[in-house]
């Protein structure tokens, strides 16, 4: 709202390139806009924010559609425009209706303040979309910077934020650190919310400790900590989240953070050492696996078929039904040990043989072909990847890749591979793959092998696996009991064997969670318990 | 430029000096100039003579005339000088007109001239015997002429109220019409005669035998200008030469001295009287004079001996120019052997700012002021229509401020920083207080209500408090990490990473410490531990309780500081701008400060400044923290602004190979990335 002078200079060069695509009037005169049409606008746009802040975003669509078709010569034309698309994305899940909408903000308002929130949005919808364009996204995402231009814009900080978050899933932790670091330190950082902010320096100290940058981490962790206990302090006397976040819960992830970047210097290499068992009250017949999600256990048993859910300390929490479950896995979070700073709790994600039950919905996956396509029914395992999953389907015998929807976006290349039992998705992007009879395997995106930790090579009978948020990958295995563990680049950190590293708790484990912290969970069906391993 | 102080005598030298001089001196200001004037008039005066010039003096001289009535007091005033130029003007027009023959003109010229002052006397230089006559004339209609005598003389004579002289007074002018007249002496009753009409032209006489009333007393003083009291009432002050008939009486022990004319106390009763005399610079003097009957004493001579003490005036930081009691007496650090004992106001200006001191000098003693100079604070005016409620606000809040020298408006002097509230048209932005650091464009903003002008106090406030530039450090991170024990375990907070050249290193602290006490008090968690730190200040010695390998140790840290850095999301620059500048007027220049002063210029928008007088040839500690690196990074960052893409390349590229260098604190954030990404964007 501050380049309307700019706007008016600029549209009717643009006019003219776009061979008459007629601006509006007022602008084409150059001639400043019509108090009356302004006060009307601002009144319909105000209109419009109270509806959609109620909730009643249809209502809201029509005031900002009456605007920008209506009142196009209005300075609120173009911020209509972007609400307009954002409504369209956010709220009808149509990227196409939105990039058409954002497509015409930029068209018709091309000198308007509200052209980087489109780039922004672009970026978003490019980030989100299936398949995700992440090229696309960053590019947006930057396009959405150079517009904005100026460090104190409102649009600084997303946009680096959404280059940070894209960068993360390309595994380009260096190039997401400089985002977080420039939206953090170089913005105008009044323009984000303290939940916003709060968020962003957990996820630079995830990004830092994945980086190698254990100093730095360490007192991001640690300052954000001190922060947070500090907001928490002035803000509430109780412990009553913040807003829409809870600043105890993340100052929690911020000390296993460091717990874990901490576990990793020690010289000689981390240990564990046997902290106690949770004994489940229910009586688990046959686990299969375990996983630490949202500060909760959960152990999915095939014999009551279900998913049950206990605290760290044994308590019951709960039970989801579900038939024939193989194996487990959360959405939304990053490998099996990450967290969701800030964010909704992440969504159990069962293989079912003959579906995935995502959150307690069934989601039929089919490939593609005539008829609505072949539906999957031996699926044997399942990873989260980001906006979707990868299955391992028994009788196709490859991984496959869906989007959240179900929809299939393509099978994941990978050479023969035959008895999988687990499949998890590399910090990297490699699918790592637990085989029956060739060990630890683990995939580039065009299929390469890199790297092969084969059964029978210090590996007896590997059951389980998992990442922690440095990218440490951990392969459990039922003989010895042994726990491997290597880092990032597949390098051997650490081999264990024997039950002393245990505790001796663990006679036949099945299945393994690494905690935030770098805490270990092992499921052992000699003794029906979790063991905890610090 | 200095207009020169003039004196009528000095004008009236000049009015007939050579013109040479005259002009020189007149060229000394463009502005009104009494000098300047004055060589005008007198050209005019030939010129005014010559009948086919006159119209042009006739001209000249109304100029003249109206320049100098617009330049009356309220009061319809003009300086003395202004008052004897206007006269002479007016005698000069009168003289050109009659040049011109235009003989009514001339007469309302020498009438006004007479109605101003009835015993001016014409310039005697080529004046014209019909000027004389017509003056004359005039005068004839308007003047009377009294003439007054005493026994004893030296009485004031009194026109109403206004002293018209001293008897004997031999036929002055005084304006026909109802007069009163009143005689007064000291020692003798005043005399007020009968109000009675003088008609044009009449000589009036009074001849008159005073009345004793009192005893009287002279008194003689050096050195002159002493301030004398009767039973603590001021009687006068006294001033002028000494008779050469009273001479003989000075004492011979006085006989050095410039003593003045003796001053007559009349209020004296019979009996005892308190006389005090006092002078600057000088010890008072106090006597009882005993008056046994009425009737004039021998005069007093009094000498007031020198009352003055030693002075010394410094100013941090030295270099200041020293005004005292309004004059400037040289530059701090200044000592005075012989300063006059009594209050005094001083002020020191410095290029960084001012500082002002009431203070007292007294007699026999060694006063020593030091005067911390302060940074000029300077409240641009919102205008006068836009917010003068707010402007009234701001002002009480600035001049209880302490840290800066506050002047209300610009004076001329330099100024550090200003203040101005800005209180746009409703609905075409919020109200805002703006702070402005001398050299910058962009000022940093506070908003206040403008339905409520006293929150602008609170904006002030917020913008005049010093930005965190500078905070204790530790040298070492430590985090909360959970462990083993019962119940899935618990948390201790345990040293997670110490910095190469911290103090935890001299202090003996290895990352895996757990900390246990600091201060004596537990730390369960980095606020604690973060409180405890921020209440101590730098060098301050921290006694930290740790536990290694199962054993306490008892370490002593000292600790360090660290700067705090702006940050490129806004750092509070013209605020940090005003303490750095007097920092570096100080001599404190350190690297760190100069690269803050760098990181300022370039966030205010002037990268080029940043450069030449903060960055370049600076010096920075290579190694983690801020240092080097950081140097490199803003060097960096200057250069891409100023369109020097490569260079600036290669800073950051340097930058980001500096290992552990950080942007902010020594603890954070890390640069490297942020280097390498510009470096990127701008390849």
């Amino acid at each position: 709202m501050t380049v309307r002078a700019a706007r008016i200079a600029a549209l009717p060069a643009a006019a003219a390139l776009l061979g008459g695509a007629a601006p509006a009037a007022a602008y084409q005169a150059g001639q400043p806009a019509d108090p009356q049409l302004e006060r009307a606008a601002e009144r319909r746009f105000r209109s419009a924010e109270q509806f959609a802040r109620g909730g009643r975003h249809a209502q809201a669509l029509r005031d900002y559609e009456a605007i920008l078709d209506a009142m196009p010569d209005s300075r609120l034309a173009d911020d209509a425009a972007l609400r307009i698309a954002r409504h369209r994305f956010e709220v009808e899940g149509d990227p196409v209706a939105a990039e058409a909408m954002v497509a015409r903000l930029l068209r018709e308002f091309p000198a308007g303040d509200a052209l980087p929130g489109g780039h922004l949005l672009l970026g978003r919808i490019a980030a989100k979309s299936t398949p995700p364009r992440p090229a696309d996204a960053l590019a947006e995402f930057e396009r959405a910077l150079t517009a904005a231009g100026r460090a104190d814009s409102p649009w600084s900080f997303p946009a680096l934020l959404g280059i940070a978050r894209v960068s993360r899933d390309l595994m380009e932790d260096r190039a997401a650190a400089a985002a977080l670091l420039a939206a953090l330190h170089e913005t105008e950082g009044a323009l984000a919310t303290a939940a916003e902010r709060f968020a962003a320096r957990f996820l630079l100290a995830r990004t830092l400790a994945r980086l190698g940058e254990a100093d730095a981490a360490l007192h991001e962790a640690a300052s954000l900590r001190a922060d947070l206990l500090r907001a928490e302090r002035e803000a509430a006397p109780g412990p009553e989240p913040i807003g829409e976040f809870d600043p105890r819960r993340l100052a929690e992830q911020a000390s296993d953070l460091a717990t874990l970047v901490v576990r990793y210097r020690r010289s000689g290499g981390p240990v564990w050492r046997f902290a106690g068992a949770v004994r489940p009250p229910q009586r688990l017949d046959e686990p299969r696996r375990v996983r630490i999600a949202d500060g909760l256990l959960h152990v999915l048993d095939r014999d009551t078929d279900e998913l049950q859910t206990f605290s760290p300390t044994g308590d019951f929490r709960g039970a989801l039904g579900v038939d024939a479950p193989w194996d487990l896995t959360f959405a939304g979070v990053s490998g099996a040990a990450g967290g969701v700073a800030g964010g909704g709790s992440p969504l159990p994600v069962i293989a079912a043989g003959e579906s995935l039950v995502v959150g307690g919905n069934v989601l039929r996956l089919r490939l593609p072909g005539g008829g609505g396509g072949e539906p999957l029914r031996r699926i044997r395992a399942v990873a989260a990847i980001p906006k979707g999953f990868w299955v391992w389907d028994d009788r196709e015998k490859a991984v496959l890749r869906f989007a959240r929807s179900g929809l299939f976006l393509g099978r994941v290349p990978h050479p023969r591979l035959d008895e999988v039992r687990r499949i998890e998705r590399h910090p990297a992007g490699h699918l790592v793959v637990l085989e029956e009879r060739q060990g630890v395997l683990a995939f580039d995106e065009v299929g390469e092998r890199v790297f092969h930790r084969p059964a029978g090579r210090g590996l007896g009978e590997p059951v389980d696996l998992g990442f922690d948020d440095l990218g440490n990958l951990y392969v459990l295995d039922r003989e010895g009991p042994t726990l491997a563990v290597h880092d990032r680049s597949f390098d051997p950190v650490v081999t264990l064997r024997g039950g002393e590293w245990s505790g001796n708790a663990v006679r036949r484990p099945v299945s393994l969670a690494v905690a935030p912290d770098g805490g270990l969970f092992v499921l052992d069906e000699a003794t029906r318990t979790v063991a905890v391993l610090r | 430029m200095i207009v020169p102080r003039l004196s009528r005598a000095l004008l009236a030298a000049l009015l007939s000096a050579a013109p040479t001089v005259a002009d020189a001196a007149g060229q000394a200001d463009s502005a009104w100039d009494p000098v300047r004037t004055a060589v005008e008039l007198r050209a005019l005066r030939t010129q005014a003579g010559d009948p086919d010039r006159a119209i042009e003096a006739v001209l000249s001289l109304t100029a003249v005339l109206d320049a100098l009535e617009d330049r009356r007091d309220p009061a319809g005033r003009l300086a003395e000088v202004e008052h004897e130029l206007f006269l002479r003007a007016l005698e000069y027009r009168a003289r050109a007109h009659l040049s011109r023959g235009v003989r009514e003109a001339a007469a309302d010229d020498l009438r006004a001239l007479v109605l101003a002052d009835p015993s001016w006397r014409l310039d005697l230089a080529d004046l014209p015997p019909a000027v004389v006559d017509l003056f004359e004339e005039q005068r004839g209609e308007l003047v009377a002429w009294l003439t007054v005598r005493t026994e004893p003389p030296g009485a004031v004579v009194l026109l109403g109220d206004e002293p018209l002289g001293k008897t004997p007074l031999i036929a002055e002018p005084i304006f026909a019409g109802m007069v009163t007249v009143g005689l007064e002496r000291p020692g003798y009753a005043p005399v007020r005669e009968a109000r009675r009409e003088v008609l044009a032209g009449e000589i009036v006489e009074l001849e008159r035998e005073l009345e004793r009333s009192g005893p009287v007393l002279s008194v003689i003083t050096a050195p002159t200008g002493v301030t004398v009291r009767v039973a603590g009432r001021v009687a006068g002050v006294t001033g002028g030469a000494l008779p050469a008939d009273l001479r003989p009486l000075v004492p011979p022990r006085f006989a050095e001295e410039e003593f003045s004319a003796p001053l007559e106390l009349g209020s004296l009763t019979i009996g005892a009287n308190e006389i005090t005399l006092e002078a600057p610079c000088r010890r008072p003097s106090r006597f009882t004079f005993h008056a046994d009957e009425a009737r004039d004493y021998l005069p007093r001579f009094v000498r007031l001996g020198p009352s003055t003490g030693g002075l010394r005036i410094e100013s941090e930081p030295s270099g200041g120019k020293v005004v005292l009691d309004g004059e400037e007496r040289g530059v701090t650090p200044l000592s005075f052997s012989a300063m006059c004992s009594g209050d005094h106001r001083l002020e020191i200006r410095h290029p960084a700012g001012r500082c002002a001191r009431s203070f007292r000098v007294s007699r026999g003693s060694r006063t020593a002021i030091r005067c911390e100079i302060l940074p000029v604070l300077a409240l641009t005016p919102s205008g006068p229509e836009s917010a003068p409620a707010v402007d009234e606000v701001l002002r009480r809040s600035l001049e209880s401020r302490d840290g800066f020298y506050f002047v209300g408006a610009e004076d001329g002097e330099a100024v550090q920083a200003r203040v101005r509230a800005v209180v746009p048209e409703p609905g075409a932005g919020p109200s805002r207080i703006e702070f402005l650091a001398a050299g910058s464009r962009v000022p940093e903003t506070a908003r206040f209500d403008r339905f409520a002008p006293e929150s602008a106090a609170g904006a002030v406030e917020e913008l005049l408090s010093p930005p965190l530039r500078r905070r204790p450090w530790l040298g070492f991170t430590a985090a909360l990490r959970r462990t083993v024990g019962e119940e899935g375990g618990g948390y201790r907070l345990e040293v997670a990473s110490v910095h190469l050249a911290g103090p935890a290193v001299l202090a003996g602290i290895e990352a895996g410490d757990e900390l246990v006490e600091v201060e004596g008090r537990a730390v369960s968690d980095e606020l604690g531990l973060a409180e405890i730190v921020e209440a101590h200040p730098k060098d301050a010695t921290l006694d930290i309780l740790v536990r290694r390998e199962g054993t306490d140790r008892l370490l002593r840290l000292v600790l360090a500081e660290t700067p705090v850095l702006p940050s490129l999301g806004g750092g509070r620059c013209n605020r940090r701008l005003v303490g750095l500048e007097a920092e570096f007027a100080r001599g404190q220049s350190e690297p760190t400060r100069q690269l803050e002063a760098g990181i300022c210029w370039i966030l205010l928008g002037d990268p080029a400044r940043a450069l030449l007088h903060h960055l370049n040839d600076l010096e920075a500690p290579a190694g983690p923290g801020v240092g080097s690196g950081t140097l490199l990074y803003y060097g960096g960052l200057a250069l891409a602004d100023l369109a020097e893409p490569a260079r600036a390349v290669e800073a950051f590229e340097a930058a980001a190979t500096v290992q552990g260098a950080t942007l902010v604190t020594h603890d954070g954030p890390l640069l490297a990335p942020l280097a390498l990404r510009r470096a990127r964007m701008l390849r």
